[in-house]
């Protein structure tokens, strides 16, 4: 039986009945259309976090300055770094890194390269690490201008001539040790082009953590081996400010997307719960009648699921807008503590179990009428 | 035409059985106007229920203008209730949150009937009826014997050949009584089989003749 004849017989004001039937359809659009939003949503969150954390996941990388203008060793150079990368078995090593001195940046930069099983001929390293432009743009290098300190960013091209670029670049974590300050820098990754990021340009010159714990499981170790060799830190950045900068950025784009079917959801819920509350309760003697009158069971059972229908997905509506809008804004054990501490949140929480719990005892009521309606044992009366 | 064989009714529980039925054998020819007379408990309304194929019987066959009944399913059994049977209640049985109008309607509503056809059609029966200025009223607020016209009149848009009435009378006075026996008779004399259950000779005497029910079975006809 059709939805049009079900609402005719719980309303019998025309107007009420062609409201009713557009808020159910609206609702029905509506949640759909916000479930698939929200899906979006989080897919985008997702997103997010996949560009931030795929291939960028606390990506670190340590610039080597003035290393070998100071007299460093580069055996001693490797020595340490080797030691160190040892020791870091949880973390994947690949590297790329700037350096000042080109002759035996050239020689460690190739040393350290085949270290991280990247081979590169002799010959190609040297073209390879050639072509220094210094990119003021870096914001990895202010720091270091700030301090007085020269370097030199260099533009690398890997055995295949792919431009890498001082923007995809990843650092190998070593300390080096120097006459007068080390600086360590670990920088934040800029993501100019993550898509081409993750197809593989540069992905096996990454170094990666998997997790917020690992990265500062990471700091943490670089700290106490500079703090061991009585090495400077200066300026530690890394990848987990950028990575709830874009989530977030994300997230907001996504939710503006998402505030109107919202808006529109909450017109739909207040609608129809102004007709629930109207609407006639169909009870076993008004069923008894209208069979009488002709209808069939299976209109009558329509009608009182059509009844349910709209008191139910009221309460849906309002549970899941209520939902999902909180979800989005902050986790729920957050909301539960906020709840407990806000008389008006509370109040919220109580009005959202109020209405599930009311749309459950209502269905659950409605079931065996129904059932009996269907299982053709209504009479009208017994002697 | 109405055809009962060997019909039987049994009501179960848990731990009785109630006979209402007992073996009925009826004929009820088109265009008849048959009363059915009995004391409290001889089955009149199962009767009534079973011939207006609100109840199906527990033995025995039942045809309906030669359709068995016993073979339709649920559906089907509503879908030829509403073709075939109107009823008129004792108890006016009027949809309380319905005004008069609205009840009227109401099975025309079942049948799809709509928009000028069906004002019409509601129209012309209140008129007849003379419950036109009744039209907004809610049944509580109107007297049994106009509440009982209502329900004729519902009875009456459904057009079915057959209309079933158990004591239509029973909870009104002699003056309105009448009234309504005299408007069941009307709709006789158009056509209509009247099936009309009653404990009231006088009321029953109204009709072409008296199936006498006595614990479940037909004690004479006359």
């Amino acid at each position: 039986m059709c939805l049009w004849y079900a609402l005719c017989q719980l309303y019998k004001n025309k107007i009420q009945t062609i409201i009713t039937a557009v808020m159910i359809t609206l609702s029905f659009i509506v949640i759909t259309y916000s479930g698939i939003t929200y899906l979006q949503f989080r897919g985008n969150e997702w997103k997010a976090r996949e560009v931030v954390e795929g291939d960028f996941k606390n990506i670190y990388h340590i610039n080597l300055i003035n290393y070998f203008a100071a007299g460093g060793n580069e055996l001693y150079l490797l020595n340490e770094l080797y030691q160190w990368m040892q020791n870091q078995s949880e973390l994947k090593w690949y590297g790329l890194y700037y350096y000042y001195d080109e002759e035996k940046i050239l020689y460690v930069s190739g040393q350290i390269l085949k270290m991280c099983g990247i081979e590169v001929e002799k010959e190609e390293e040297k073209s390879a690490w050639v072509g220094c432009n210094r990119q003021a743009d870096i914001p990895v290098g202010s720091e270091f201008e700030d301090a007085g300190i020269e370097f030199e960013v260099v533009s690398c091209l890997d055995k295949n001539s792919r431009f890498i670029g001082h923007a995809y670049t990843t650092g190998l974590a070593a300390l080096i040790s120097l006459d007068d300050y080390v600086i360590v820098d670990l920088d934040v990754m800029i993501q100019e082009n993550p898509a081409e990021i993750g197809n593989g340009i540069v992905n096996n010159l990454y170094y990666e953590v998997e997790t917020d714990r690992d990265a500062d499981f990471f700091e943490k170790k670089l700290r106490d081996k500079a703090d061991e060799l009585g090495l400077d830190i200066y300026g530690i950045n890394n990848l987990k400010s950028l990575f709830k900068a874009n989530a977030r950025d994300a997230m907001e784009k996504a939710g503006e997307k998402y505030l109107m079917p919202l808006v529109l959801a909450l017109c739909a819920c207040v609608a129809l719960c102004v007709c629930s509350m109207q609407s006639y309760h169909i009870n076993r003697h008004d069923s008894s009648v209208m069979l009488s009158c002709g209808m069939t069971r299976r209109d009558i059972s329509g009608i009182y699921m059509c009844e349910n229908l709209i008191k139910i997905l009221s309460g849906y509506s309002l549970s899941l807008m209520y939902w999902v809008r909180k979800n989005r804004e902050m986790k729920l054990e957050t909301f539960i503590i906020s709840s407990y501490y806000s008389w008006l949140e509370y109040l919220k929480y109580m009005i959202l179990i109020c209405f599930g719990l009311c749309f459950v005892f209502t269905a659950l009521c409605s079931m065996p009428v129904i059932i009996k309606i269907r299982k053709n044992k209504f009479i009208l009366y017994r002697e | 035409m109405i055809k009962l064989k060997n019909i039987t009714k049994e009501y179960r529980g848990a731990s009785y059985k109630t006979t209402a039925l007992n073996q009925v054998t009826l004929d009820i020819k088109d265009g008849d106007f048959a009363c059915v007379m009995g004391k409290s408990g001889s089955g009149k309304s199962t009767l009534l229920h079973i011939i207006g194929c609100m109840d199906m019987p527990s033995e025995g066959e039942y045809y309906l203008d030669d359709i068995c009944v016993k073979d339709l399913s649920p559906y089907k059994l509503d879908r030829l209730r509403r073709e075939k049977i109107s009823f008129v209640f004792q108890g006016y049985e009027l949809m309380s949150r319905y005004t008069v109008w609205e009840n009227i309607e109401l099975p025309l509503n079942a049948k799809r009937i709509r928009g000028k056809k069906k004002r019409t059609i509601i129209k012309d029966i209140m008129e007849r009826l003379e419950i036109t200025e009744l039209k907004d009223k809610y049944p509580g607020q109107i007297s049994g014997g106009e509440q009982q016209r209502v329900a004729i009149a519902r009875a009456y848009v459904m057009d079915t050949p057959y209309i079933v009435a158990d004591e239509p009378t029973g909870a009104l006075d002699e003056a309105n009584s009448d009234r309504i026996l005299d408007l069941f008779e009307s709709l006789h004399n158009e056509g209509k089989t009247i099936i009309l259950v009653s404990h009231d000779m006088d009321v029953a005497q109204r009709g072409d003749y008296i199936i006498n029910l006595q614990d479940g079975h037909i004690k004479e006809e006359k």
